[in-house]
């Protein structure tokens, strides 16, 4: 029988997949392009989900209990669907395994610098294959326990960052235009159209019946994250400045150690760190899914135990093989800004407006 | 069942992150904590010398202080390198996570500290909130005086940053601060000045156990950088100056003379509330920047010539007075724009402040600052108000005719 979680649990794994780790790099990567308005881009940019998360929840009810790999397979044809199974499941793997990486590098560069790369790599892996092996609801439940807890590990560094605002990095605001902002919409479409990838591996599991609770969880969890992002990155800016902002790999991190409290307190960014592990987790997690249910597609595999230890090993050896948190970020902004957005930007409307012409000539 | 494996999974979660922190671990008896450390240049071209100042628990019966502390300084080509040999000679294992002051040598401050820094900001142990010093002179000097509370001397040098809120005499520059006013184009970053105070120095007597050793320090005066490279120091007039105009005085003392010149009558209070706002003010069709400083005192001493005043006309002489602070607040301001514009240097941030407020303006001159800067009106009013004037009318006074 198929799982299926509630439009609650799909509203907050929604929230924590388009929150995922993007608040690791999103000041630097804004800061980079739009300088000290970044902070204007992160709305813009997010809210590209609204209408292609719309697009893909519109195909449930017609094609109830398909993941739009398959809906792909039936408009496109056979050889279509899977050829574009194939590189869903190398664009997917290969963040997937860079996702394990980044959190690798996050973690011993903060915390723990003398524990080898393995010994943290393979844990995580055993975690994903677990949560993966446990399936989507107990995914969507751990989202319900994590989300709420990295939210509020953010907001409290964002607070606690109060006293160390530089009021003036503020000004001026909108120097340069707005091509700046417009640029750095573009450099943020990478989270929301990676949440939007995950979204058509999830369909299946969501609730058909309910789309309008469906639309309304979706915008939430859009114009959730947006404003979550948007003060992240304002934080930075105003802690920072733009030019250190975009010279800094994990600006939020930077920020924990920054933070004390009343003299006593301080490294906070430890406990952090472990809360924003659970968002890494759940962002490869739905990585590893997506190869999954690509495997399943084309080769029509159910669900085996050594299908999901050998995807395990494949992202450990790409995790493992990564030299240092430099490499994977230039990976990762390849992977992401050449191969995941434009195929998701092409993809969905694609399929959504060739869908509706067939509907429309009686071809389906 | 599902709940079940959701907690089983979030234990594991807990697991990985607890566990692996035990890996390279080193327990706390086998750390020296370090409070201070210096930068000097090294005796080769491109070395430098390190010196670090380390504090760390005593064994429980080795009575006397619990906390054993001391002073050790190597050379290296770089920061790292230096750092190490200070690691393999103590037998604590440095953890450099406490630093709560970076003290730069004055000679290497002159060449330029931003590779220094770089190791300050990169290492992760380091944390972005620990102050930054210049040290006059040697910072090896500094950090190996024995001062006479037998405090050391980065946890001296702490208390002056920290106590400052009530003195205001010196900008407190964090690592992070510093390295974001980097970013701004057009102001030259500021660091505070530590130096020693020998016996009968700055006016200071005390005792010095070591005859005409110094045993005390002190920060005042800060230096002015034009790029990373110390261009100035700043006397304590100029860096008041810039301590208002950067609105950063909470509290003060002020002390200033009255009356005629032949006399010796001054005036003295506490600032109890400052604020400094500025906006921007054309003058002559020239963009320019007013600052307004709002100053609320309480009078703390007021000598001048023996008379008894009623209430009415001694709150008339306070408010004569107390004129006085503004044109010391104005002085000191005065002061610190002079300074400014003989050094060629905008470390008040006027530039940054036009590009806040007319990004447009600043975009046409930008890249002529240096030069356009001393034509850029800048005009600074005062406006003190003496809150409460003490807890007597009148200086202290014999009755009328007897023995004035």
């Amino acid at each position: 029988m198929i799982q299926r979680i509630s439009s609650h649990q799909f509203m907050i794994l929604s929230s924590g997949i388009l929150l995922g780790t993007a608040f690791l790099p999103i000041a630097q990567i804004l800061a980079a392009v739009a300088g000290r308005d970044s902070w204007w881009s992160v709305m813009p940019g997010y809210l590209i989900a609204v209408p292609y998360g719309l697009m893909v929840l519109s195909f449930m009810q017609r094609y109830p209990g398909q993941n739009l790999l398959q809906i792909s397979g039936n408009v496109f044809g056979k050889w279509a669907g899977k050829a574009i199974a194939v590189y869903y499941i190398l664009v997917a793997g290969y963040i997937g395994a860079l996702y394990v990486a980044r959190a690798v590098d996050t973690y011993k560069r903060m915390i723990a610098p003398f524990m080898p790369q393995s010994v943290y790599t393979i844990g995580v892996i055993l975690l994903v294959i677990a949560l993966a092996w446990a399936g989507i609801e107990v995914l969507a439940r751990f989202s319900e326990f994590c989300f709420p807890l990295v939210v509020i590990g953010l907001i409290i560094t964002m607070l606690l960052a109060i006293p160390r605002f530089e009021w003036d990095q503020f000004f001026p605001v909108l120097a340069n235009g707005i091509k700046p902002v417009v640029f750095g919409a573009v450099k943020t479409l990478s989270f929301p159209l990676e949440y939007i990838v995950s979204l058509t591996g999830l369909i299946p599991f969501l609730p058909t019946a309910e789309q309008s609770r469906l639309r309304s969880g979706l915008l939430r969890a859009v114009v959730l994250v947006g404003i979550i992002m948007t003060l992240v990155t304002l934080t930075e800016i105003m802690v920072f400045g733009p030019m250190e902002a975009a010279r800094l790999n994990l600006g939020i991190l930077s920020l924990g150690k920054m933070i004390e409290i009343a003299k006593t307190i301080a490294g906070i960014e430890s406990v952090f760190e472990g809360l924003w592990l659970g968002a890494a987790i759940l962002k490869i997690t739905i990585a590893f899914f997506l190869v999954v249910w690509g495997l399943e597609y084309i080769f029509g595999f159910r669900k085996k135990f050594w299908l999901y230890a050998g995807i395990g090993l494949i992202f450990f050896i790409i995790a493992i093989l990564q030299e240092g948190g430099t490499q994977v970020y230039l990976e990762l902004s390849i992977a992401e800004n050449y191969f995941l957005v434009p195929f998701a930007l092409l993809w969905v409307p694609l399929l959504w407006f060739v869908e509706r012409l067939r509907r429309r000539f009686g071809k389906r | 069942m599902i709940r079940r494996m959701t907690c089983l999974l979030l234990s594991l979660l807990i697991l990985v992150l607890a566990l692996s922190g035990c890996w390279g671990k080193r327990e706390v008896e086998s750390l020296g904590f370090v409070f201070g450390i210096g930068i000097d240049k090294g005796s080769k071209p491109g070395s430098y010398l390190i010196t670090f100042q380390i504090g760390s628990p005593k064994e429980a019966d080795e009575g006397g202080n619990n906390i054993q502390d001391y002073t050790i300084s190597a050379e290296g080509s770089s920061m790292r390198e230096a750092t190490d040999k200070i690691y393999n000679t103590i037998i604590k294992h440095p953890f450099v996570g406490t630093t709560k002051v970076v003290i730069i040598g004055e000679e290497l401050a002159r060449e330029g500290i931003n590779s220094v820094l770089d190791y300050i900001q990169r290492y992760y142990q380091f944390r972005r909130s620990t102050y930054l010093v210049l040290a006059e002179g040697s910072a090896k000097d500094l950090l190996n005086i024995k001062l006479r509370t037998g405090k050391l001397v980065s946890l001296s040098l702490l208390d002056d940053i920290e106590k400052n809120d009530w003195l205001a005499n010196f900008p407190r520059v964090r690592l992070g601060h510093y390295l974001t006013e980097l970013g701004n184009e057009s102001t030259a970053p500021v660091i505070p000045l530590a130096h020693e105070i020998a016996p009968g120095k700055e006016n200071i007597q005390y005792e010095s156990q070591d005859g005409e050793e110094p045993q005390e320090v002190h920060i005042s005066g800060m230096g002015v950088f034009a790029g990373d490279k110390l261009y100035a120091v700043l006397g304590d007039e100029e860096t008041r100056g810039f301590m208002w105009l950067q609105g950063e005085v909470k509290y003060r003392v002020l002390s200033t003379k009255i009356g005629n010149e032949q006399d010796n009558f001054w005036i003295s209070a506490r600032v109890i509330k400052a604020k400094t706002n500025w906006k921007l003010q054309n003058n002559e069709g020239k963009p320019g920047i007013h600052y307004k400083i709002g100053i609320t005192t309480d009078l703390d001493e007021l000598s001048a010539e023996q008379q008894q005043r009623s209430p009415e006309e001694y709150l008339q002489f306070v408010k004569n007075s107390s004129t006085a602070f503004n044109a010391l607040v104005k002085a000191e301001c005065d002061a610190a724009l002079q300074k400014s514009y003989e050094l060629g240097l905008d470390f008040l941030g006027i530039g940054r402040k036009l590009e806040q407020r007319n990004s447009r303006y600043w975009k046409q001159i930008k890249d002529q600052w240096q030069q356009v800067m001393p034509g850029v009106p800048v005009t600074v009013s005062i406006d003190n108000k003496v809150e409460s004037g003490g807890s007597s009318f009148n200086p202290p006074t014999n009755p009328v005719g007897s023995g004035q």
